[in-house]
């Protein structure tokens, strides 16, 4: 979950569109910089996603269990309240990692 | 069950824990009128054992711990406490019934504790969630 920071990697690829622009090979330059910076938000995104849907899977599970009386109040309102900040995590960083992205991506313009 | 939300996991298994208390006070003030012949099983009041939970050693954890437990419900006396009324239908022959040893004072007294220890840590619960909403609240 935690290691969604890989807006680091964006700032590597920022260098190596540094140096790939000193190079004359300009289109080469572009190409590496999509190649580099989507792999590393795909990701990133996708961990992202992928624990946010964890857990609201789990909140939801807990609900159903806690409405059938097989699981306590007390479970249903911690995995609810996780599963609501998980959701505010995943869109703090979504949100995060395309400011990082614009950021890089208007140094070109 | 464990999750970078920690201090909610935590005050979960507080309030986990007192729930279970609650119970266990309530089914002890519910049967505590339940009269058996003399030599009868009679019931035990329950008592909760808790107990900290603790991380395992190799698990590389922050060791803030993990919150508590119920180890075990310990059992009240197995032998009631007599009490002469002849007119009981489960009155023996010398006119004795049995009932449980269940203290209505320090029942409610534990009831008491129970309820401001569930509240406390419903209350734990609300403020970690406010502590974490507010790192998730910082704009850039």
């Amino acid at each position: 979950m935690i290691p969604a920071i890989p807006s680091i990697p964006s700032v590597g690829a920022a260098e190596s569109l540094g140096a790939a622009q000193a190079a004359p090979a300009s289109a080469a330059a572009g190409t590496a910089t999509d190649a580099a910076s989507s792999s590393s938000f795909a990701n990133m995104l996708g961990q992202a996603i992928d624990s946010l849907n964890g857990a609201t899977n789990n909140a939801t599970n807990v609900s159903l269990e806690a409405a059938a009386g097989n699981a306590s109040v007390a479970d249903a309102t911690v995995a609810s309240t996780e599963a609501d900040l998980d959701t505010q995590l995943a869109s703090a960083l979504t949100d995060k990692a395309v400011t990082a992205l614009n950021t890089i991506m208007n140094m070109q313009a | 069950m464990s999750s970078i939300w920690s201090g909610i996991d935590i005050a979960g298994t507080g309030v986990e824990v007192d729930q279970t208390w609650i119970d266990s006070i309530g089914g002890n003030v519910a049967n505590m009128n339940d009269a058996v012949t003399p030599g009868q099983p009679v019931y035990q009041a329950q008592y909760v054992e808790a107990g900290e939970q603790v991380e395992p050693p190799d698990s590389g954890a922050s060791g803030a711990g993990m919150g508590v437990q119920v180890n075990s419900i310990e059992l009240g006396p197995a032998t009631g406490q007599l009490d002469y009324d002849p007119t009981n239908p489960v009155a023996n022959a010398q006119g004795d019934v049995e009932y449980p040893v269940v203290d209505l004072g320090t029942e409610m007294t534990d009831l008491v504790q129970a309820q401001t220890s569930y509240q406390a840590n419903a209350e734990v619960m609300s403020h970690a969630t406010d502590a974490y909403q507010a790192i998730l609240d910082i704009k850039a």
